[in-house]
């Protein structure tokens, strides 16, 4: 029951994630409906938390939670009843015919499907409290809420010590906070479910983008190794916000991706809302929103056009805004910089012994990626070797924006890296891992959607 | 050609029986992973519960001491930690912080760390035993 009432607490912000991006973005080709119902699950879900902290500060009470959601989706539905004849969601404009190979793959990714529900609720059942960084981090911000009510900004006092990272942007705590004032109890089955969501919503909006750049069969090719990763089906119920900025940064790329493609402002509004959120998730996300620019800064020099900056900045600016806002006047100082002085960052920066280090541990990762028994590196590898990249010629400058936002995050995490000043063995142990899987999805999605499609291949 | 189009065609087969395998190589370890009758953290949480019942304040900084504090006490470094991690979750809202310098102190001390702590501090705390080797010590002197 309690598992039910965790995913059953969240549905409202899910739901109307999805019908505003409707109304933004029109259109109901299947690919492009799965898209909106991906994005809409972490959409919904951050427009939700960075709402309830606003009630938090302006009124400091916690009981608005389910009306913030319920406003949500009322605000959803009235504007999919009033628009339904212009953009309906059913029934869809396309009908949807599966060829035999088609079926095939998509038997097996059904039984993945299963499979991973299965891991999932294993998984869960036996860690309740999720794994060490929910203690350390997300639910122990989200009891200082919960428990201190109207004292909830104890929450970021300087006195907590730094391994409990009460920098971290609220994006997580405060929907579990949230979930537990409208439950009435500390249940630990939202936070899983919070999670659960952000899993269906990557799986959702990977495939959906691969079917709506490429094909079906391509969609569910990317959705079979995405699952068949396990991390994956693992990091669900460990209540972090890794899955959570996985979700952002796979939303963020995609957008900018079908910005490339469609042209459409909007899309990019939209990017930059999630670049906003995946920095409301976790301090990465402020790499990543650098990251982002760069990318905007580029699409803007290719297109000859700087005003696709102005649909950007208007996105990013309500989280944008609200990060701000938290950093400047609420959490404390930062670990990595809190001491930081200029003689040991010389000294970190010239030390060869740290490139090395580091430099071995991501391959070694990357290599291993994804707690499976085989690489899933060497065999994607492999595999687009002999079945060759088929990059479209007008989607170019999509892909280069995208790989640019990844290439990016990747250097500036090793920057980071050099200049920790924590024990580097043990950062990189801890972490490398979690920040690899953040990019993933989006590699998978720039991945298959440059890829030949698996219809091509059979046609032959 | 025709042996391209086939490897081709065997790689696509091959990375949708991987992507089962793996599924359910993870499904098969999860179940060895751990047990869904016991929940170490839930079990940390109760605890300290009679500890928190005990403190006659609901907000506010708390010592924590362990058996890191303790001079030539046998421990081992990540079990301390995760042990004052998952401590100061069970504690939330109170700000858990390392050292004997608040009012209220919460231990969690092997009895021999416990012993060679109280030696040299007695009549200066007032202390309190619970089960599971946790201890709750009041600062009687607050002017130091």
């Amino acid at each position: 029951m309690s598992i039910l009432l965790g995913f059953l607490v969240y549905l409202p912000s899910v739901l109307a994630g999805g019908l505003l991006i409707h109304q933004l973005w029109h259109g109901n080709q299947p690919a492009r409906l799965l898209i909106k119902f991906g994005l809409g699950a972490g959409l919904g879900l951050g427009l939700t938390s960075l709402l309830y902290f606003l009630e938090l500060l302006i009124f400091n009470v916690q009981s608005g939670f389910l009306f913030i959601q319920l406003g949500l989706l009322a605000l959803g539905l009235a504007l999919a009843w009033k628009n339904r004849k212009q953009n309906p969601i059913f029934p869809f404009s396309e009908k949807i015919t599966l060829t035999r190979l088609q079926k095939l793959l998509l038997s097996a990714f059904g039984i993945l499907v299963f499979i991973s529900i299965g891991s999932y609720f294993v998984h869960a059942l036996m860690n309740p409290h999720g794994g060490f960084d929910a203690w350390m981090i997300y639910n122990r911000t989200a009891r200082f809420f919960y428990r201190g009510q109207t004292e909830w900004l104890t929450a970021f006092s300087p006195q907590i010590y730094w391994q409990f990272h009460a920098d971290y942007p609220l994006f997580l705590s405060l929907n579990v906070a949230g979930a537990w004032n409208t439950l009435g109890a500390e249940s630990m089955r939202a936070a899983q479910a919070h999670g659960a969501y952000m899993l269906i919503g990557i799986v959702c909006l990977l495939m959906g983008a691969v079917a709506f750049t490429r094909t079906t069969g391509q969609s569910l090719l990317a959705g079979l190794v995405l699952l068949g990763t396990p991390v994956f089906v693992y990091e669900g119920p460990r209540e972090a916000a890794d899955l959570t900025l996985s979700f952002f940064v796979l939303a963020t790329v995609v957008l900018i991706f079908l910005y490339q493609r469609k042209q459409k402002p909007i899309l990019l509004a939209l990017a930059g809302f999630a670049s906003g959120l995946a920095a409301w998730t976790k301090n990465e996300g402020l790499l990543f929103i650098f990251a982002v620019c760069l990318a905007c800064a580029f699409i803007a020099f290719r297109l000859r056009n700087l005003k696709v900056i102005i649909p950007f900045g208007l996105g990013i600016a309500f989280p944008g805004a609200v990060l701000l806002y938290f950093k400047i006047f609420l959490a404390p100082a930062n670990d990595l910089f809190a001491n930081a002085s200029q003689t040991s960052l010389l000294q970190m920066l010239t030390d060869t012994n740290r490139y090395r280090l580091i430099f071995s541990e991501f391959i070694d990762h990357i290599i291993w990626f994804g707690r499976s028994h085989v690489s899933i590196l060497a065999i994607l590898l492999i595999y687009m070797l002999i079945v060759k990249l088929a990059p479209r010629a007008s989607d170019h400058t999509g892909y280069l924006a995208c790989a640019l936002i990844l290439a990016v995050q990747f250097f500036g995490y090793f920057a980071i890296y050099l200049v920790t000043p924590h024990d580097l063995d043990w950062h990189l142990r801890t972490s490398l891992g979690r920040l690899i899987m953040q990019l993933y999805p989006a590699a998978l999605f720039l991945f298959f959607a440059s890829l030949t499609d698996p219809e091509t291949v059979f046609a032959k | 050609m025709q042996i391209r189009l086939r490897v081709q065609q065997l790689l696509i087969g091959l990375i949708v029986l991987l992507s089962l395998y793996s599924s359910v190589s993870y499904l098969i370890w999860t179940q060895s992973a751990g047990t869904i009758a016991f929940d170490q953290v839930a079990d940390w949480d109760a605890r300290f519960t009679p500890v928190k019942e005990t403190l006659p304040i609901q907000r506010g900084a708390l010592g924590y001491i362990a058996d890191w504090d303790i001079p030539n006490a046998d421990f081992d470094p990540s079990d301390q930690d995760a042990e004052y991690i998952l401590t100061q979750y069970a504690f939330a809202p109170f700000i858990l912080i390392r050292g004997a310098d608040q009012e209220w102190i919460v231990g969690s001390l092997s009895p021999r760390a416990y012993e060679a702590w109280i030696q040299i501090r007695v009549g200066k705390y007032k202390d309190y035993k619970f089960k599971g080797s946790v201890y709750l010590f009041h600062r009687l002197d607050l002017t130091k």
